[in-house]
C-alpha cells in the first residue's frame, strides 16, 4: 500500500480546500440544474398520465358533423383494439355571471351509470364538493383554481345558445342548478378549446346528465383502446398503439358517414330543391301578384285619366261652342248697333235740315213779325203820342181854357193894376217868365199840327208809321219860327215881369210871348193881352174844334191800331205757335234723338258689357279649362307617382324576397356543401387542447433543460480545467520528485485525477439529488397555476441521475487529465527545475507603434498580460459573456412580454373599449348602441365591425381565429393599426383576400399569396388568398374587407362589434362605461383594454420565474468563473505580485495592477455577452413560445444597459472579494519560494 | 552621520503550527549613512530576516529598528509600504523581474511609483544595458537580468539599497561585475548599501561586516580600509 501517496493526496485536499470546493460547487450547480430541469418534463407527463389512467380518460374521440347514431356505436365497438365505446354529447352555451358573459361547454355524464352509483364510465370527473346530478337540470361546474366565478352550490345558471336560435334541439332546459363542483381530466388547462360562440373560447365546463340533452344524434363517441392504459400517454408507444385503432376508426366512420351522407344529402338536396322550387314559386307568385296589382293599378289610373280627359274635352268643346255663339251674337248685336247708329245719324242730319228750314221760316216770320211789331209799336207810339197829345191837348185845352179864363181874369186884373204896379218889376222875372213861356211854346205848333193831320195817320199801322214821321217834321218847322222871334222878345219879357210863372204854361202853349210881352209891353201889351184874350177865345173855340177832330182821328187811329194790334197779335200768335211747334217738334225730335241716342248708347253699353261678359266668360272658361287641364295633369302625375311608388315598393319587396330567398338558398347550398365535406374527426388525446398544451409546456421545459445545463456544464469543465492546470503547475516539482522516486505515471496522474474526480463525483451526486428533488417540484408548482392536476408524481430517473454524475465526473477528470498529461510525459529532471516562466513577448498591438504609444504604461502591461494568458482570457470572456448573455436574455424576456401587452393594447389596438352585441340583436340595434355611446362626452369616436369566430385551415391544421370585417375599411385603421412588424408598412384591407396576423400565419405555415380555408361555422368553407401579414401579439385575428367577405361568402356580414375610442381614458372610466353597456339589452359583452392588458400581464407573470432563474444563474456563473479565474491568476502571478509589493505598490495599486485585466476582460466580455444574449434570447423565445401569442424579439436599451452594468458589477464584487487575498500575499515567502 | 540604521535587540519568531522558530534572537547593530555593509553567515542564520525587517517587508517580534531616525518596526502597514516605495531598493538573488515587461519597462514600473526617481535611460546606461533595454527578461542572461533588477532598484533613487545574495545565481565574472556596480553606486552616490552573501571572500569590500549565526550576531567587523572588488579574488 502506498499509503504515503494517499496521505499526500488527502493532505493536498485539506490544504487546498477552496480549490476542491470550487470544483465541487461548479459541478453540483451544473448537475443540479441539468438533472432538475431535465427531470421536470417526465415528472409532469407522468403525473398527467396517472391522472388520465385514474379517471379512465378516453384515448380517442370520434366526432362527426353528421352526428353519430347507435348503429355507429355498435360498428365502432366491433373494431379491433377498441376496448370501450361511450356515446356522449357536448354543447357550447353562454351564460352571464355577474355582468360578464362566459362560454360553458356542457359535457354529458352517462345517466345510466350515475343512476346505479357506478363510477364505471370514461372521462370521469372528480367531485371536489357537492354531489353528482340526479334530476334533470342539475349540473356540475368546473372547480377552477385559476378563476373563481363566485358561484355556489344551489346557484342557478341561465344559459342560452349564444346564437340566433334557442336551445331547442340541444338541451331540454335553459336553467341549470349547480349541485356540485368537479375537476375533469379532460381539462388540465384553464385555457380550453375554441368555441364559435361568445368570446370565442370555452371558459368553463359543466357536466350534465346525458338525458338532459336534446340532440337527435350523439355528438361524440369516447373510445378507449385495449392496452393503452398501461402505456405512458406521452410516449411514442402509446401514440402508435392508438394510431392503429384511430386509422381503423377513421375508415369506419368515413364509410358510415358516406352512407349517412347519401341519405342526408338526398334529404338536404330534396329540401334544397324543394326550397328552391318553393322560393322560385314564391318569387314567381310574388312577382305575378305584384305585376297584377301593378297592372290593375295602372289600368285604374288610366281609366280615371281617360274619364277626366273626356270630361275635359267635352267641357272644352262646350266652351268653344259657347264662346263662338256668344261671339256671333255679339257680332250681330254689334252690326245692329252700328246700323242703328247710322240711321240715327241720317235722321239727325235730316232733322237738322228740317229744323234749319223751320227755323228759317220762323226767323222770317219773326222778322215779319218784328217788322209788324215795330210798325205797330211805331203806330202805337204815334198813337200814344197822339193820344197823349190829345190828352195833353185836352188838358191843355182845359188848362188853356182855365188859363185863358185865368188870363182873362189876370188880364182883367192886370189891366186894372197895370196902371199902378207894372213899373219896378225886374227884367229877370220877365225873362223867366218868358223862358217859361218859351218852353211851352214849341208844343203849341205841335199841338196845332197834330190836330190837323190826325185824321189821316190813324187809319193803318203803316199809315201811323208815316204819320209820326210827318209829325216830327212839324216841330222842326215850328221851332224855326220861335228862334227868329224869341231873342229879342225874351230880353224884353224878363225885364218886365217876374210873375209870369203861373201864366207861363198858358203862354207856353199859346201865349208864351204874352208874358214877355206883358212886361215888355205896356199899353201895347195890354192891347196884346186883349188880343190874346181874344185869340185865346178863338183858340179855345178852335181848340174845341180841334179837339173834336183829333178826338175822332184818334179814335180812328185807335181802331186802326187795335186792328193792327190784333193782326200783330195774330201773327205773333201764329209765330209763337210756329215757334212753339218748332220747339215742340224740336224737343220731340230731340227727345226722340236722345232716346235713339240713349238707345244706341245703351246698345253700345250693352254690347260693351256683353263683350266684357263675353271676354270674362271666355277667360273664365279658359281658366276653368286650364284648371281642369292642370287638374288632369296633376292627377296623371299623381297617378303616375303612385304607380311608380307602388312599382318601386313592389320591386323592393320582390328584391327583398329574392334576397331572402337567395340567402336561404345559399345557406341551404352551404349546408349541403358542408355535408359533402363532412367533418369527421377521430381525435386522439394529442388533439385535446389541454393534453397538447400540457405536453408542449413539458417539452418547453425539456428544451430549456438542454439549453442552460449544457452551458453550465461547459463552464464547469472549463473551471475544472483551469483549476487542475494550476494545480499541476504548482505541483510540478512534486511530480518530478515522485517520478524520480519511481512512481509510475499512472500513480502520479492518479493523484490529480482523483483530486478532480472526488469533488466532481461528490458535487455531481449532491447536485443531482438536490436538483431532481427540487427543480421538478418547483417547476410543476409554478405551472400548476395554469393546470388542474393532482400533486406531482415522481418518476425515478436513475439513468438520468447516473448519467449526469458520470458526465460531470468525466468532464472534470478529462480536464484534470489533459492538464497533467503533458507534465507526466516530461522527464523528472526537467520537472525538478522550476518551470520557465511564460516568456513575455510583444503582442500584435505593439506593432502599431502609434496606437501603442497612446496607451499608458499600465494599460500596456494589462494588454500584454491579457494576451499572455490566452486560456485564461478565453475562460474569463466565456464566463463574463455568458453572464451578460443570460442577463440580456432574462431581461429581454421580461421586455418581450411587456412589449406584447404594450404593443397589442397600445400600438395595435388603439381603441379603448369593445362592445359585442347579442347574437340575437336586430340589424338596427348596433346603431342605437352607437348613438347612445356617441352621446356620451367621454366617447371620442367609434366604428362598427363584424367580429366572428372562425376556423382557419391549412393542410390539416385548424386554428380558431377571430375574423374581423370592418364596416368601413379606411376608418377601421384608426382603431386597429394594421402594419407589418419589420418595416412598419401600413396594410390596407384589399377588396379581395384576407389579412392574417403574423403568428397565425406562422402557425399555419403560410406566406403572403398562399391560400387558406376559412370556415365561419355557418356557410361553406371558402378558400381565400392571404393578402398580408399584420403585426399582432396576442391571440389570432384575421381581417377581411366587407366587399371581399360578401363576395366570398355571398352573404354580407352583420355588424356586431363596436370599437370605441375614449377621451382621456382610465381604468375606472372604462369600467363604468363597460358596465353601462352590458346593462343594455342589445349588448352581450364589453371589454376594456386597461383591464385586458392587466389580465394578460398577470397571465404571463408566470414566465417571470424563468427571468429570475436566468438572473440567478447568471450571477452564479459570474461569481464562480470570475472567482476561480482570478484565484488562478493570482496564484500564478504571486511572485510578480510580491515583487511589486516589495517595490512599494500600495494595496490599491496592487489590486489595480491585477484587476485592471479583469476590468478590461469584463468590459469586453460583457459587450460580447450582449450580442450572445440577443441570440440566446431569440432561442429562448422560440422555445417557450405559446400558441396564440407571439413574443416579439424585443430587448430594450435599458435591459442591455442593466445587463451590462450588472455583469460588470459582478466582476467588481469578485474583485473586492479578491482584494483581501491580494493584500494577504506574503512578500517574503512568495519571493523566497522556489520549490 | 552615525547610526543611520539602528537594530536594537531585534527578535523575530516564526510560528509554524505548534513549533516556534526564532529566526532572530536579539540582534543589535548600527549602520552609518553611506556605508557598504555586508551581512554574512550560514544558511538559516537570519541574514534574510534581517534584510526583510530592514526593508519593511516583515514585522519584527520585538526590539527596535530605527532607519533615519524613524522606528520602522512600529510603522503602520501603509507607512511601511511608503517607506519601501520611497526609501528602499531591493535586489534579489533570483532577480524577480516581471516577465511580461521589457527591461526598460521593469525599471519604469519602479520609477513610476516614487517621487524623486532618476532618469531611466541614465540608470540603464549606468548598469550597462543600453542595448538590451527593449528585451524581455527571458531574452536576457542572468547577469543582465540582475543588472535590470539593480537598475530597477536604483531608479527609485533609494537611500537604502538592500541586496539579497545578488550574485548567488551568477557566475564568477558576472557576479563580480554586479558587485562592482553596487560598490560604485555606494561610493559615487553615497547610498547606503546592505549586501547579504555567504561568500566570505567578499568581506573586505564592505565598510562593515556583520556576521550572523543562528539568529544572533557572531561578530561585527568594521574595515578601516575597504578594498575595491577588482582586487578581490575568490
Amino acid at each position: 500500500m502506498k499509503t504515503a501517496l494517499y496521505k499526500d493526496n488527502y493532505r493536498e485536499i485539506r490544504s487546498s480546500l477552496g480549490r476542491f470546493l470550487s470544483i465541487f460547487l461548479i459541478v453540483a450547480i451544473g448537475t443540479a440544474i441539468f438533472a432538475g430541469v431535465k427531470a421536470s418534463a417526465p415528472n409532469m407527463k407522468r403525473t398527467a398520465d396517472l391522472y388520465y389512467d385514474d379517471s379512465k380518460m378516453m384515448d380517442l374521440r370520434v366526432l362527426s358533423s353528421l352526428g353519430l347514431t347507435d348503429d355507429d356505436m355498435t360498428a365502432m365497438r366491433s373494431v379491433y383494439g377498441v376496448e370501450r365505446v361511450q356515446p356522449s354529447y357536448f354543447a357550447d352555451v353562454v351564460s352571464k355571471v355577474g355582468s360578464v358573459e362566459f362560454v360553458f361547454r356542457i359535457h354529458a355524464l352517462p345517466a345510466e351509470q350515475l343512476a346505479i352509483q357506478s363510477q364505471d364510465y370514461l372521462n370521469q370527473v372528480k367531485l371536489t364538493s357537492g354531489r353528482f346530478p340526479q334530476a334533470p337540470g342539475e349540473c356540475l361546474i368546473e372547480d377552477s383554481n385559476a378563476f373563481d366565478l363566485g358561484l355556489k352550490l344551489g346557484d342557478q345558471l341561465e344559459i342560452s345558445s349564444g346564437k340566433k336560435e334557442d336551445l331547442t334541439g340541444i338541451l331540454k332546459m335553459s336553467t341549470l342548478t349547480i349541485v356540485g363542483k368537479a375537476v375533469s381530466p379532460y381539462y388540465l388547462t384553464f385555457d380550453k378549446d375554441a368555441s364559435d360562440i361568445g368570446s370565442g373560447k370555452v371558459d368553463f365546463f359543466l357536466m350534465m346528465l346525458s338525458t338532459d340533452f336534446d340532440y337527435p344524434v350523439y355528438t361524440e363517441a369516447l373510445i378507449t383502446v385495449v392496452g393503452a392504459r398501461d402505456l405512458d400517454s406521452y410516449s411514442k408507444a402509446y401514440l402508435a398503439l392508438v394510431e392503429k385503432v384511430q386509422s381503423q376508426l377513421e375508415n369506419l366512420v368515413a364509410e358510415r358517414a358516406e352512407v349517412r351522407l347519401v341519405e342526408l344529402k338526398a334529404e338536404a338536396t330534396k329540401q334544397l330543391n324543394q326550397a328552391r322550387l318553393d322560393t322560385d314559386q314564391q318569387l314567381k307568385d310574388a312577382k305575378a301578384e305584384a305585376d297584377l296589382k301593378l297592372r290593375e293599378a295602372r289600368a285604374e289610373a288610366m281609366e280615371k285619366l281617360n274619364e277626366a280627359n273626356l270630361k275635359l274635352k267635352a267641357s272644352e268643346d262646350k266652351y268653344i261652342r259657347e264662346i263662338a255663339d256668344a261671339e256671333a251674337e255679339l257680332n250681330k248685336a254689334h252690326a245692329k248697333l252700328i246700323s242703328a247708329e247710322t240711321e240715327l245719324a241720317t235722321e239727325k242730319k235730316n232733322y237738322e235740315l228740317r229744323v234749319a228750314d223751320a227755323q228759317r221760316q220762323i226767323d222770317s216770320g219773326e222778322k215779319d213779325y218784328q217788322q209788324g211789331l215795330a210798325d205797330y209799336n211805331e203806330a202805337l207810339t204815334s198813337y200814344q203820342e197822339a193820344e197823349a197829345a190829345y190828352g195833353q191837348t185836352v188838358q191843355d185845352l182845359n188848362d188853356t181854357t182855365a188859363e185863358l179864363n185865368q188870363i182873362n181874369d189876370i188880364v182883367n186884373e192886370q189891366l186894372e193894376d197895370y196902371t199902378t204896379a207894372a213899373t219896378s218889376q225886374g227884367i229877370t222875372e220877365i225873362t223867366s217868365a218868358y223862358a217859361e213861356a218859351w218852353y211851352y211854346f214849341p208844343f203849341v205848333p205841335f199841338i196845332l199840327t197834330v190836330v190837323d193831320p190826325s185824321d189821316t195817320s190813324a187809319t193803318t199801322p203803316s199809315e201811323t208809321e208815316t204819320t209820326p214821321t210827318e209829325t216830327e217834321t212839324t216841330p222842326t218847322e215850328t221851332e224855326t219860327t220861335p228862334i227868329t222871334e224869341e231873342p229879342t222878345t225874351t230880353l224884353s219879357e224878363s225885364t218886365t215881369e217876374p210873375a209870369p210863372s203861373t201864366i207861363e204854361p198858358t203862354t207856353e202853349v199859346t201865349t208864351t210871348p204874352s208874358p214877355s210881352t206883358v212886361y215888355a209891353l205896356t199899353a201895347e201889351q195890354v192891347a196884346q193881352l186883349l188880343e190874346i184874350q181874344q185869340q185865346s177865345q178863338s183858340a179855345l173855340a178852335r181848340l174845341n174844334n180841334l179837339n173834336n177832330t183829333a178826338k175822332t182821328s184818334i179814335d180812328n187811329a185807335k181802331v186802326q191800331l187795335d186792328n193792327a194790334e190784333e193782326r200783330l197779335q195774330d201773327s205773333r200768335a201764329q209765330l209763337d205757335q210756329a215757334k212753339l211747334d218748332l220747339a215742340e217738334a224740336k224737343s220731340t225730335t230731340y227727345s226722340d234723338f236722345a232716346k235713339a241716342d240713349r238707345e244706341v248708347s245703351t246698345g253700345n253699353m250693352q254690347y260693351e258689357s256683353a263683350y266684357a261678359t263675353f271676354i270674362s266668360r271666355k277667360n273664365a272658361g279658359k281658366a276653368e279649362l286650364d284648371q281642369a287641364k292642370q287638374q288632369i295633369k296633376e292627377e296623371t302625375q299623381r297617378a303616375n307617382d303612385e304607380l311608380n311608388a307602388e312599382t318601386l315598393k313592389a320591386n323592393e319587396k320582390l328584391n327583398e324576397e329574392t334576397l331572402k330567398a337567395n340567402e336561404q338558398l345559399v345557406r341551404a347550398e352551404d349546408k349541403i356543401e358542408r355535408l359533402s365535406q363532412p367533418n369527421i374527426y377521430v381525435l386522439d388525446r394529442s388533439k385535446l387542447y389541454s393534453y397538447a398544451d400540457y405536453a408542449m409546456t413539458a417539452d418547453r421545459m425539456d428544451a430549456l433543460s438542454k439549453l442552460f445545463p449544457i452551458f453550465l456544464f461547459a463552464v464547469a469543465a472549463l473551471v475544472s480545467l483551469t483549476t487542475m492546470s494550476r494545480m499541476v503547475d504548482e505541483q510540478r516539482s512534486k511530480i518530478g520528485t515522485l517520478k524520480a522516486l519511481g512512481y509510475t505515471n499512472m500513480e502520479v496522474g492518479n493523484k490529480f485525477l482523483s483530486y478532480a474526480i472526488l469533488p466532481s463525483f461528490l458535487g455531481g451526486s449532491t447536485g443531482v439529488i438536490i436538483g431532481v428533488r427540487t427543480f421538478p417540484r418547483f417547476i410543476f408548482n409554478s405551472w400548476s397555476m395554469m393546470y388542474t392536476l393532482p400533486p406531482m408524481q415522481e418518476v425515478p430517473q436513475y439513468l438520468l441521475m447516473i448519467g449526469t454524475v458520470a458526465a460531470g465526473v468525466f468532464v472534470t477528470a478529462y480536464a484534470a487529465f489533459s492538464a497533467c498529461s503533458k507534465e507526466l510525459k516530461t522527464v523528472p529532471a526537467q520537472l525538478m527545475r522550476p518551470k520557465a516562466p511564460l516568456p513575455g513577448k510583444l503582442i500584435l498591438l505593439e506593432r502599431f507603434t502609434g496606437l501603442w504609444r497612446l496607451l499608458s504604461f499600465s494599460q500596456k502591461v494589462t494588454l500584454r498580460n491579457i494576451f499572455r494568458y490566452k486560456k485564461r482570457f478565453f475562460m474569463t470572456e466565456i464566463g463574463i459573456a455568458g453572464c451578460a448573455a443570460l442577463l440580456v436574455a432574462g431581461f429581454g424576456l421580461s421586455d418581450s412580454i411587456r412589449l406584447i401587452v404594450d404593443r397589442q393594447y397600445g400600438g395595435i389596438f388603439t381603441y379603448n373599449l369593445g362592445a359585442h352585441l347579442e347574437p340575437t340583436a336586430k340589424p338596427g340595434d348596433i346603431n342605437e348602441v352607437a348613438e347612445l355611446l356617441l352621446s356620451k362626452p367621454e366617447v371620442a369616436s367609434l366604428t362598427q365591425v363584424t367580429s366572428m369566430n372562425v376556423r382557419i385551415k391549412k393542410d390539416g391544421d385548424e386554428i380558431a381565429v377571430t375574423l374581423i370585417t370592418p364596416n368601413d375599411s379606411i376608418d377601421f385603421l384608426n382603431y386597429v393599426s394594421l402594419q407589418e412588424r419589420q418595416n412598419h408598412k401600413q396594410i390596407s384591407l384589399p377588396s379581395s383576400g384576407i389579412v392574417l396576423t403574423e403568428k397565425l400565419a406562422k402557425e399555419l405555415n403560410v406566406q403572403k399569396g398562399d391560400s387558406i380555408s376559412v370556415d365561419n361555422g355557418v356557410e361553406a368553407i371558402k378558400k381565400i388568398e392571404v393578402a398580408g401579414l399584420a403585426e399582432n401579439y396576442i391571440f389570432h385575428y384575421a381581417y377581411i374587407s366587407r366587399e371581399a367577405y360578401a363576395q366570398i361568402f355571398r352573404i354580407p356580414p352583420e355588424n356586431n362589434y363596436l370599437m370605441v375610442k375614449l377621451i382621456n381614458t382610465n381604468l375606472q372610466l372604462e369600467k363604468t362605461l363597460a358596465s353601462e353597456l352590458i346593462a343594455l339589452d342589445q349588448v352581450n359583452s364589453a371589454s376594456y383594454f386597461s383591464d385586458v392588458s392587466k389580465k394578460f400581464a398577470d397571465m404571463v407573470v408566470s414566465l417571470n420565474a424563468i427571468v429570475y432563474a436566468l438572473i440567478i444563474s447568471s450571477a452564479i456563473l459570474a461569481f464562480v468563473v470570475l472567482y476561480n479565474l482570478t484565484n488562478i491568476n493570482i496564484g500564478e502571478r504571486v511572485r510578480e505580485i510580491a515583487t511589486i509589493k516589495v517595490l512599494g505598490f500600495y494595496h490599491r495599486e496592487v489590486s489595480q495592477y491585477v484587476f485592471r485585466e479583469n476590468v478590461f476582460l469584463t468590459l469586453i466580455g460583457s459587450a460580447i455577452g450582449l450580442g450572445v444574449g440577443v441570440i440566446l434570447h431569440r432561442t429562448i423565445m422560440t422555445s417557450i413560445e405559446q400558441e396564440g401569442i407571439m413574443f416579439g424579439n424585443h430587448i430594450s436599451a435599458k435591459s442591455f444597459l442593466i445587463a451590462y452594468l450588472l455583469s460588470c458589477s459582478f466582476s467588481v464584487l469578485v474583485s473586492l472579494f479578491m482584494h483581501k487575498k491580494l493584500k494577504d500575499i506574503p512578500m517574503v515567502e512568495s519571493l523566497k519560494a522556489i520549490e | 552621520m552615525d547610526d543611520y540604521i539602528v537594530f536594537e535587540e531585534v527578535a523575530k519568531t516564526y510560528r509554524m503550527g505548534e513549533t516556534e522558530i526564532n529566526a532572530l534572537d536579539g540582534v543589535t547593530f548600527t549602520i552609518s549613512k553611506g556605508q557598504f555593509v555586508i551581512i554574512c553567515g550560514a544558511s538559516g542564520a537570519g541574514k534574510t530576516t534581517v534584510l526583510n525587517l530592514l526593508g519593511g517587508m516583515d514585522n519584527k517580534t520585538s526590539g527596535r529598528i530605527i532607519v533615519d531616525n524613524r522606528d520602522i518596526g512600529s510603522l503602520s502597514s501603509k507607512d511601511l509600504i511608503t517607506y519601501r516605495r520611497l526609501e528602499v531598493g531591493f535586489v534579489f538573488q533570483f532577480y524577480n523581474l516581471i516577465q511580461n515587461l521589457t527591461a526598460r519597462e521593469n525599471i519604469e514600473l519602479a520609477s513610476q511609483v516614487c517621487k524623486s526617481s532618476l532618469d531611466i535611460d541614465h540608470v540603464i546606461d549606468q548598469v550597462g544595458l543600453t542595448d538590451r533595454k527593449k528585451n524581455f527578461p527571458s531574452q536576457l542572461s542572468g547577469g543582465e537580468q540582475q543588472r535590470v533588477a539593480i537598475a530597477r532598484a536604483l531608479a527609485k533613487n533609494p537611500k537604502l539599497l538592500l541586496c539579497d545574495e545578488p550574485t548567488g545565481a551568477l557566475d564568477y565574472i558576472t557576479g563580480k561585475s554586479i558587485l562592482k556596480l553596487l560598490q560604485e553606486m555606494c561610493w559615487n552616490s553615497g547610498m547606503t548599501v546592505v549586501v547579504i552573501t555567504h561568500n566570505l571572500a567578499l568581506t573586505p569590500m564592505g565598510d562593515q561586516v556583520i556576521r550572523l549565526k543562528s539568529g544572533r550576531i557572531d561578530s561585527i567587523v568594521k574595515n578601516k580600509e575597504t578594498v575595491s572588488i577588482d582586487r578581490i579574488e575568490w
